[in-house]
């Protein structure tokens, strides 16, 4: 069990904190560090084995600013002291790819299958990245903010239209 | 057992003329039969065991355990002590569609969810009913605006309902009135319906 600051001590020490790439203050957490995706399973692993559990995966697009997403994973733990959350922002540029954390937290399945149905970010390693909350098939990223809806008449309701394929759409 | 034709727009103060029940050429006993026939049919025409049967039915929905979303919490009110719908014969939720006769969608439909749907219904066998209950399942209630991509725009679009229940949720009261609607309508059915 480690303190929030000894968990950010030690990714610091690592190597695997990054300068800010934005400043924009996170609210709610103990101790924030922006982590390089490609450490991201060493950090997420450092907090898993300091008794930390995976609380949430947000995703925001910052497309039109920067040209990219940023992903912030917060962990807590059930001990206190009771500002114990950590998290770990992420800065992943439009059409790269992220690695995957399901296999260290098993519960970032569905988080990361959310940010890549609803945002089109990418992966690599996840064992199932597929629709979640939208029917199969589904080609558009709802939550871009570039997003305009379908005009309704793109909409069939009656089910009578043939089943939409198993196809994933072409990832952005 | 044909239903009767409606009147001939235009033609509707004069009384429609009595078919001819008489097949060309028949005999006279075979005449007298038929009128027989004719005058016995309130008693042959099998209304007593209809009537038995849907009462039967009416007072016997087996509903589906199956809420979609918030108003499935008023359904689970109505389905409680303090309304009871078992004084209604209505209480027996079951957990499969193989052994219930009537769907209360209770909540909002997503588009993912209405195949789901669409295969419960089918599942089901007849007689069955189903009540559309509060306003998403009617039209797509508060869903049902420009730019929206995910919520189905009411169930009548791929199944058939027969009793509307309006509110956003409707509160235990209406969905019991609606049940009763439903139970009038059973009641007034015909064995042709059975299906």
């Amino acid at each position: 069990m480690s303190a929030p600051a000894e968990v950010a001590l030690a990714a610091e020490r690592a190597g695997w904190a990054v300068a800010a790439p934005i400043e924009h203050p996170l609210a709610g957490a103990a101790e924030v560090r922006w982590i390089a995706p490609e450490r991201l399973p060493d950090a997420c692993r450092l907090v898993r084995e300091a008794g930390y559990f995976f609380e949430s995966l947000t995703c925001v697009d910052r497309l039109a600013a920067h040209g990219a997403f940023e992903l912030v994973y917060t962990f807590n733990r059930f001990e206190g002291p009771p500002a114990a959350r950590v998290a770990w922002r992420v800065w992943a540029p439009a059409g790269r790819s992220v690695p995957s954390v399901s296999g260290i937290f098993g519960a970032a399945d569905w988080n990361e299958r959310e940010a890549w149905e609803l945002f089109g970010v990418v992966f690599d390693g996840h064992p199932n990245l597929t629709w979640l909350l939208l029917p199969e098939g589904t080609a558009w990223r709802p939550l871009l903010k570039s997003f305009t809806a379908p005009p309704p008449s793109e909409f069939d309701d009656s089910l009578t239209a043939p089943a939409a394929s198993d196809d994933e759409p072409a990832r952005s | 057992m044909t239903p009767p034709e409606g009147p001939e727009p235009g033609a509707a103060a004069v009384p429609p003329a009595a078919p001819a029940r008489v097949l060309p050429g028949a005999a006279p006993t075979d005449r007298a039969l038929e009128r027989l026939a004719e005058d016995a049919s309130p008693w042959v025409r099998l209304a007593m065991v209809e009537d038995v049967l849907n009462l039967a039915r009416a007072n016997s929905l087996w509903p589906l355990t199956f809420g979609l979303a918030c108003c499935a919490i008023e359904m689970m009110a109505a389905g409680a002590s303090r309304y009871d719908l078992d004084r209604f014969g209505v209480g027996l939720f079951r957990p499969s569609p193989r052994q219930a006769d009537l769907m209360i969608l209770a909540g909002t439909i997503s588009r993912k969810m209405a195949p789901v749907i669409r295969t419960l219904w089918d599942q089901m066998p007849g007689p069955k009913w189903a009540i559309a209950m509060g306003g998403c399942t009617i039209s797509g209630g508060p869903f049902k605006y420009p730019g929206e991509y995910a919520i189905s725009e009411g169930a009548e679009k791929f199944m058939p309902i027969d009793v509307h229940v309006p509110g956003c949720p409707p509160r235990p009261e209406a969905l019991i009135a609606g049940i009763l609607k439903l139970q009038e309508k059973i009641k007034g059915q015909r064995l042709e319906r059975a299906g």
